[in-house]
């Protein structure tokens, strides 16, 4: 009897297990390339997009700078576009740390060249947009804190 | 209506509601239309996970306030205990498949990788170890006439401590302010039914 019931729970288990498996399969398929190959079509879309603009804004190639700043309620702007070459800089004026990152949470494999170390209370850094396309960023440390970079030519 | 009954219904409503709450928080975090990936989906399962194994605390006082044996809510228990077990397993599962193939590896390179700063890592830790205590909690039928065993259960106690603040710090979700309220309810809700559990079965031992 007892015998039987703990053979009922470790199936059940096992069904539930299997089960929740399955949906998140389901749900999310086969990730582990998605991150590549996504970011490879958001710069193509945006390329060919861009590519019609080439000649009007061609004379623009010089390199620019911008400033986001992240405080306690996130960052500022949450939506930055930049030119390629452009050198962001991240000021932290919030009182916690903050480590300025790639989307996706929390591997940020999207568009590495933006990470950065993690910036005390008061420090900043930069990075250079380099990849044409739209990339989001979050804080690693609080993912809630997002935002989006896009980068045209 | 039977007590019995009242219980059942008020233990499996508390499920309801805190897994609710739980999706629509998730869920929120989620519309922004960022993609669909096994590292969003596997938070979820961690807090459902608490708010299913808070809800056991807050029966278990509802049980002793209404004067009722625990064996007239063992679907419950049982039920709703599978499904916690599955969802603990799940949780840091996921995360770890998926973070080996991404090429981090295992733990803990791969959680020391990942989760670089301090207070992430020793969330991660304080995870891993209530992790270990909840699954002790599964050998309860071969042990617990041991004179020891006791102090299991006083560790899933300490357990759910180190998961309120793993959640705390690692979990996005707990941003969301309304969540961080309910999630602080939750935190003092359960000092406050330990207690009472303990007074209760303490003034029933003295009665003899």
């Amino acid at each position: 009897m007892e015998r039987s019931r703990t053979s009922k729970l470790v199936m059940g288990i096992l069904l539930l297990v299997v089960g929740l498996g399955l949906l998140v399969w389901a749900l999310t398929g086969r990730k582990a390339e998605a991150p590549a190959s996504q970011s490879s079509e958001t710069s193509q879309s945006t390329n060919s997009e861009d590519s019609a603009k080439t000649s009007e804004s061609s004379a623009e190639t010089e390199s620019t700078a911008a400033t986001i700043v992240f405080t306690n309620d996130g960052f500022t702007p949450n939506k930055l576009t930049v030119k390629t070459g452009t050198v962001v800089t991240v000021k932290n004026e919030s009182s916690n740390r903050v480590q300025f990152s790639s989307d996706d949470h929390p591997t940020h494999r999207e568009d590495p060249e933006i990470n950065m170390k993690t910036l005390a209370p008061g420090e900043s850094g930069t990075f250079t947009a380099k990849t044409v396309g739209t990339h989001g960023f979050h804080d690693h440390i609080d993912d809630s804190k997002t935002g989006t970079l896009v980068v045209t030519e | 209506m039977n007590k019995a009954k009242q219980l059942q219904i008020i233990s499996w409503g508390l499920v309801v509601v805190v897994v609710a709450m739980a999706v629509a928080v998730w869920w929120s975090e989620r519309m922004n239309g960022g993609k669909l990936t096994v590292y969003s989906f596997f938070p979820l399962l961690g807090i459902a996970a608490f708010s299913i194994m808070w809800t056991h605390y807050i029966s278990g006082s509802v049980r002793r306030k209404l004067g009722i044996e625990a064996k007239e809510n063992k679907m419950y228990l049982t039920y709703s205990s599978l499904v916690v077990l599955a969802l603990i397993l799940l949780h840091p599962g996921l995360l770890i498949y998926q973070l080996n193939r991404d090429g981090f590896g295992l733990p803990p390179k791969s959680y020391l990788t990942v989760y670089a700063e301090p207070a992430m890592k020793l969330a991660i830790g304080f995870g891993t170890i209530s992790l270990l205590i909840f699954l002790a909690f599964e050998f309860k039928k071969k042990f617990e006439k041991k004179s020891w065993w006791k102090f299991v259960e006083y560790a899933q106690l300490v357990a759910m401590g180190l998961i309120f603040y793993h959640g705390l710090t690692l979990g996005r979700e707990l941003s969301v302010p309304w969540y961080r309220a309910v999630w602080f309810f939750y935190g003092i809700s359960f000092v406050a039914a330990v207690i009472y559990n303990y007074w209760y079965d303490s003034s029933i031992k003295k009665r003899g």
